[in-house]
């Protein structure tokens, strides 16, 4: 079962970084496009601004849930990795409890904006928001999936050697 | 309520829970002892902090720097580097100081920039017959001082939450940013000929030459950004794009891209991109709900009630800044206070350019400062020395930073007259 989830989890990731390194990708051609529109073509370009915003979004969304995976997040971890082992760990699991509940409370939040700007549309583009809104549930369900799988190793890998 | 909020903000963040989270998770704790607020403003508000056009300039910024690592653009601004300075009195530690200079700004985080220049060059310097002591506190100092080079990620950060010109900022800061390296390299000149440190020998006049023509290129990319948003050519995110594309051009011209690299980099970017954003959507939310609760009011009452005018109020800014960077990186520190702050300076007629470069300059010495310093105990790591080693050559460096950034602090001049002269 763990095993299925970490193989799930593997293949979560790269599915991650295949969207979010294209969004990326997309950000950058639509920033440049405006420019060049702007110039050789004289034409401001009406969309591409909400567009790169929207995917900006979306990429920043990913990327917060990528960054948990790979616990590169900005954190302040002098403090516990001066705690004795036991006591260490158990503020590990703390801290993580923490944010699950973090990320469950994301998720369903999350849903409910959703849900409220239901029907609305936005300026530019007349895209529906709940698209763009969309990205903050989904990322929590891939925050969530990552905690999980990385529950199994309840501290971080760098004290992998003082069992 | 402010008072339990600080608490347990401090509490969450000494768990080693991510800053983002745990600034998310005590503005959730107003929104419950408040009760009247819907919830569903939490994930509103956090996008709301990432919904911005001008704050696109971050992702690109970034994927620029790290095309320019790979493309073999950094190497050769060392090389034009070395053959400007190498000879000179401990030359190679100065050539760290121009190297940064030529490529600080685009890069993500300080603490992705002391690892990438320390990788480089602090093999070298010991090579070369530098202690590793020194040798680290070199690179810290260099990259403490590059965060002001423009175009920076702080910048742009400082200047969309406080709606702040981009353009204005990267001006703003140029001046005192060179100064601080030439102070760096003087510094480093007169240890080097007390102490005795080695020299490189002076390269030819040719060598010279090929080494700016290899080089010119490439510092042509801070030329355009700057240039073309000063003149109205792009605004800042434009600008970045075109960074981008044109370290793509340069990198193809130079054949050391590959695909495979190229996709390593773009999803190095997501990440960082994602670590920055998350902060300034999660900060976004906090700063919003602190003005509901009027806290920001009842703070600027207090201080300006304390007295100290503009200087006292900058000189304060300082004294927060320095540990919470110190602490928690300069990104999530400028995001957290920048909202709170920023106001109260405009209340005492402080000028936000002026008031956002003293930022600046303050977070790159923040997060090397000795013994806790994040990007500190990046390069320390990277150089295998202890902080405690680095401390003392490291603080000699700092220091000068700090002095150059109290006289911007009494001589607003130094920093806003380049604004003035292009015509900001």
């Amino acid at each position: 079962m763990l095993l299925l989830v970490k193989r799930f989890n593997r293949w979560l990731v790269m599915f991650e970084k295949a969207v979010a390194g294209s969004l990326l990708l997309a950000v950058f051609a639509v920033v440049l496009l405006q420019v060049i529109m702007r110039y050789l073509f004289e034409r401001p370009n009406p969309w591409s601004e909400e567009l790169s915003r929207f995917c900006f979004i979306w990429l920043s969304m990913i990327g917060a849930s990528l960054a948990l995976e790979s616990q590169s997040h900005f954190t302040f971890d002098l403090a516990v990795t001066k705690l004795p082992y036991l006591l260490r760990t158990w503020v590990y699991r703390f801290s993580s409890s923490i944010v699950v509940a973090g990320t469950i409370g994301l998720i369903g939040l999350g849903f409910g904006l959703v849900h409220l700007v239901d029907g609305q549309r936005s300026a530019a583009l007349d895209l529906p928001l709940s698209w763009v809104y969309i990205s903050v549930p989904v990322a929590g369900i891939f925050m969530l999936l990552h905690l999980v799988a990385g529950l199994s190793d309840t501290l971080p890998k760098q004290d992998g050697n003082s069992h | 309520m402010a008072v339990i909020l600080i608490v347990t903000f401090i509490f969450l963040v000494l768990l080693s829970i991510p800053i983002a989270f745990a600034l998310a998770g005590t503005a959730a704790l107003a929104f419950i002892l408040d009760g009247g607020i819907p919830l569903v403003i939490i994930p509103q508000q956090i996008v709301a902090g990432m919904d911005s056009f001008p704050m696109l300039a971050v992702p690109l910024f970034i994927l620029a720097g790290l095309i320019m690592d790979i493309g073999g653009i950094s190497r050769r601004l060392v090389t034009l580097a070395y053959s400007l300075v190498g000879h000179l009195h401990g030359g190679l530690g100065q050539v760290v100081v121009v190297a940064e200079t030529f490529f600080a700004g685009v890069s993500g985080s300080t603490s992705a920039q002391a690892a990438v220049i320390g990788g480089i060059m602090i093999p070298q310097l010991v090579e070369k017959g530098y202690g590793r002591a020194r040798a680290t506190a070199i690179v810290g100092a260099a990259c403490a001082m590059g965060i002001m080079i423009p175009p920076g990620i702080v910048m742009v950060i400082y200047g969309v939450i406080g709606n702040v010109s981009i353009g204005k900022l990267f001006a703003a800061c140029l001046i005192p940013g060179l100064f601080m390296a030439i102070g760096l390299m003087f510094q480093i000149w007169w240890q080097a000929q007390r102490q005795g440190w080695p020299r490189g020998s002076r390269e030819t006049w040719s060598a010279t030459g090929k080494a700016a023509l290899a080089g010119a290129l490439p510092l042509m990319l801070v030329v355009i950004v700057l240039g073309g948003i000063r003149l109205g050519l792009f605004t800042a995110t434009e600008a970045a794009a075109v960074a981008v594309a044109y370290a793509l051009l340069l990198g193809a011209l130079y054949r050391s891209l590959s695909l495979h690299r190229l996709w390593g980099e773009l999803v190095r970017t997501v990440v960082l991109t994602g670590m920055v954003l998350f902060v300034v959507g999660a900060a976004k939310l906090l700063s919003w709900t602190l003005a509901v609760e009027e806290v920001p009011q009842s703070l600027a009452t207090i201080l300006v009630e304390l007295g100290g005018g503009e200087i006292g109020f900058l000189i304060l800014t300082i004294l927060v800044f320095i540990p919470l960077g110190a602490i928690l990186e300069g990104v999530p520190a400028v995001v957290m206070l920048t909202p709170i702050l920023l106001p109260i300076a405009k209340q005492l007629g402080i000028d936000p350019v002026h008031y956002g470069t003293v930022i600046v300059a303050t977070q790159g010495i923040s997060v090397f400062l000795p013994p806790v310093g994040v990007s500190l105990l990046v390069a320390c790591s990277v150089g295998q020395v202890s902080p405690a080693e680095v401390a003392r050559p490291l603080l000699s460096y700092l220091a000068l930073l700090f002095v150059f950034t109290l006289t911007m602090v009494f001589f607003p001049e130094v920093v806003l007259f380049l604004p003035r002269l292009v015509g900001y």
